[in-house]
């Protein structure tokens, strides 16, 4: 059982706050109080904690946001807007939607692009889809997101529709002790498509706990692209999760990169239950200093003819921790699955550490599964031929770490994206500068 | 240019090379020919500065400096350049991106100004075609999904960008056809002049009918047990190796 202090001081965050909002939502956050009293923080014996302790989370409550939130200007933030980028952007300031930030453009028919909240008070009831995916029976941080849901984005695209343009989601964290709550709901109906990009960063160094819900349902034949950026400080709490339904022909991919955070939990469950549909994911985790990087996904196959292509990879440096546990299951039904699951990692210290969990779980006979997980150091052999050619031995080593990474970034097809994660991955590798003019 | 005098080497405390002597002038080519296991790829890992390598005697200097106290990037700074065995694979490192930072570091360390990524791929484009190399192979990742010939092609060309003062090919021929082998020889020969020396190290004396040695070595057992012009090559080629033992070639017995 968890510390039963923390649960009660939730829960007094909960007795102040008295949103005026829909009676729906009053009693969905009510049902996540209820279920979070109940399981508490989980108990650190749990399997699935045994690598990450969530020391930080377990010392004290953070709380909700309050009052409105202190706004940066549009120029403080400019980088983060991704200038080079024409998006439909919609950004959150400690959970709380930040309408002078946001910029909607025009949109095709048929296509919803809001904030949540803002929604449910004009629906003034729940959005269909709203914890159909997420855990809201076993998972505690599914029922504290519940409780003290904050805002996101809804996406509704009627069938057929298609975004052409990014849907940027900017979510940001003014420190000081807060607990944001972010919730994102997407529907993407029969043969609609859209990008969307989920960021997350700091507005100062001071200490934020981020716990966000992502439900994406992709019905026959949709195409959703989902980039992942993680680039909070590193005194702010990560957990992040993202629930996927496919139906048949659709096609999910994500790639998330995790640069940020003092721990930082990501997890990816992934159902495919329609036929011949495709999810491609992908990881880059780069943790340095005492950064806990904890990777999880869990992808079903529940029916034949669906393909699965996964690849994690992480880079440990310092004193960091780099967790990867990985489940792909394939049901007794799922014949001619062909899913592919890959975690490598490289450690670029003595003191860095990572626990590397692959699994395959096959109940078909007829699949085509493979699953393989390496972990090591820069291969001695490379570094010297490197040398051989001119190249300092640190700058051969940064030279031969961004290669690592960077056939992850690699696979963001954003142009203007994958350039901007590329430099901003050199700047933060260890003598990354040294190889600067030449890439 | 080179002078190596009693030169002992060996790895994980087994003794290689028991005692190398070897001079060579600027201008010169230089042909080390021997069996498996004589220490050939030994003595080129210690010429470019290996660290996988031990050396526990003798001396090396390179112009007229002690060498072996150099890191082998200092090494190839200084114009030693050595053409891989078994050039490494490093997937995700763009040959154009490698080959200009080598180029670039290079250029550094002579005061000579950088290239921009234009002026290189004008130098790089002229450079390939010596070694009837494709110029999309520029863009792929270095040595990653080469042929045995394209990779040995690669470090011919790569040596032509460079342009080193002293080249150590090791057994550059081995795993190329016949008319791979007439172009990487072609463009190793387009580098010699007066100011330059190649060492070249292989097994078979074919490589030696494209790029003519002035001096022909046999190494046996981590020792040069005979030296000669070029004619030693084809004495070689008739007789093998197996005269070693006994001191010279063609006084092996039926």
């Amino acid at each position: 059982m968890s510390n039963p202090t923390i649960t009660e001081e939730y829960r007094a965050h909960f007795t102040d706050l008295q949103p005026d909002e829909p009676e729906a939502l009053r009693l969905f956050r009510k049902a996540g109080l209820k279920t979070f009293g109940k399981l508490g923080l989980p108990a650190s014996s749990r399997e699935e904690w045994r690598y990450n302790k969530l020391t930080a989370l377990r010392d004290r409550a953070f709380r909700p946001a309050n009052g409105s939130p202190a706004e940066p200007s549009p120029e403080q933030i400019a980088d983060l807007l991704l200038p080079e980028m024409e998006t439909q952007r919609l950004v959150f300031i400690d959970g709380r939607h930040s309408p002078t930030l946001s910029r909607i453009g025009e949109l095709p028919p048929g296509a919803t692009v809001t904030n949540l909240t803002g929604h449910i008070a004009a629906l003034g009831e729940l959005p269909a889809g709203l914890n159909s995916l997420a855990d809201h029976e076993h998972d505690p941080f599914t029922n504290l997101n519940s409780m003290f849901l904050g805002d996101g984005l809804y996406l509704d695209l009627a069938a057929g529709v298609a975004i052409e343009q990014p849907i940027h989601l900017l979510f940001l964290s003014s420190g000081d002790e807060y607990l944001a709550s972010p919730r994102n709901l997407i529907n993407a109906a029969e043969g609609s498509r859209a990008v969307i990009i989920e960021s997350y960063a700091s507005l100062n160094d001071s200490a934020a706990f981020t716990n966000v819900i992502t439900e994406v349902d992709c019905a026959p034949g949709a195409d959703i692209v989902h980039y992942k950026l993680q680039r909070e400080n590193g005194a702010t709490q990560h957990i992040g999760q993202s629930l996927v339904r496919q139906a048949e022909n659709s096609r999910y991919k994500s790639v998330e990169i995790v640069f940020g955070g003092d721990m930082t939990r990501r997890f990816l469950k992934l159902d495919l239950l329609g036929e011949n549909a495709e999810c491609e994911v992908n990881a880059l985790y780069l943790a340095r200093g005492e950064q806990v990087h904890d990777l999880r996904t869990r992808i079903t196959h529940a029916v034949p003819n669906c393909a699965t292509r996964e690849l994690y990879k992480g880079i440990v440096d310092e004193k960091a921790h780099g967790i990867f546990d990985g489940l792909v299951y394939v049901a007794r039904d799922a014949q001619v699955t062909d899913a592919h699951q890959t975690n490598r990692n490289l450690l670029l210290s003595q003191d860095a550490r990572v626990n590397s969990m692959p699994r395959l779980e096959i109940y078909a006979d007829d699949v085509k599964c493979s699953h393989g997980s390496t972990t090591g150091q820069l291969e001695e052999e490379q570094i010297f031929y490197l040398r051989s050619r001119g190249l300092a031995p640190d700058a051969a080593r940064a030279l031969l770490t961004f290669a690592f990474a960077g056939e992850i970034i690699d696979t963001i097809e954003l142009a203007p994206l994958r350039q901007r994660l590329s430099s901003e991955l050199l700047r933060r590798l260890p003598q990354g500068e040294l190889i600067e003019e030449t890439l | 240019m080179l002078t190596i005098k009693n030169l002992h080497a060996g790895v994980e405390g087994k003794e290689i090379l028991k005692g190398i002597n070897l001079e060579i002038k600027a201008g010169e080519v230089h042909a080390i020919m021997g069996p498996n296991g004589s220490g050939k790829s030994t003595l080129s890992g210690v010429l470019a500065g290996n660290e996988a390598f031990t050396i526990t005697e003798g001396e090396v200097t390179y112009l007229g400096e002690n060498l072996l106290p150099l890191s082998a990037e200092m090494r190839a700074l200084e114009g030693i350049f050595l053409a891989f065995q078994y050039p490494i694979e490093i997937p995700g490192v763009s040959n154009a991106h490698f080959l200009r930072a080598a180029l670039n570091a290079r250029r550094r360390h002579r005061d000579e100004p950088e290239l921009d990524a234009f002026d290189f791929q004008e130098l790089a484009k002229k450079k390939m075609e010596l070694f009837e190399l494709n110029p999309a192979l520029m863009d792929r990742s270095l040595n990653v999904g080469f042929s045995g010939g394209e990779k040995k092609r690669n470090e011919g060309f790569q040596m032509a960008l460079l342009e080193p003062t002293l080249a150590v090919m090791d057994e550059t021929d081995s795993g190329l056809d016949i008319d791979a082998l007439k172009i990487v020889a072609q463009g190793v020969n387009s580098l010699r002049s007066p100011e330059r020396a190649a060492l070249v190290i292989t097994h078979y004396q074919r490589l030696l009918d494209y790029i003519v040695p002035d001096f022909v070595h046999v190494l046996a057992d981590g020792r040069i047990v005979k030296s000669g012009g070029k004619e030693l090559a084809l004495e070689l080629e008739k007789s093998g190796y197996a005269w070693i033992n006994r001191g010279t070639p063609g006084e092996e017995g039926v």
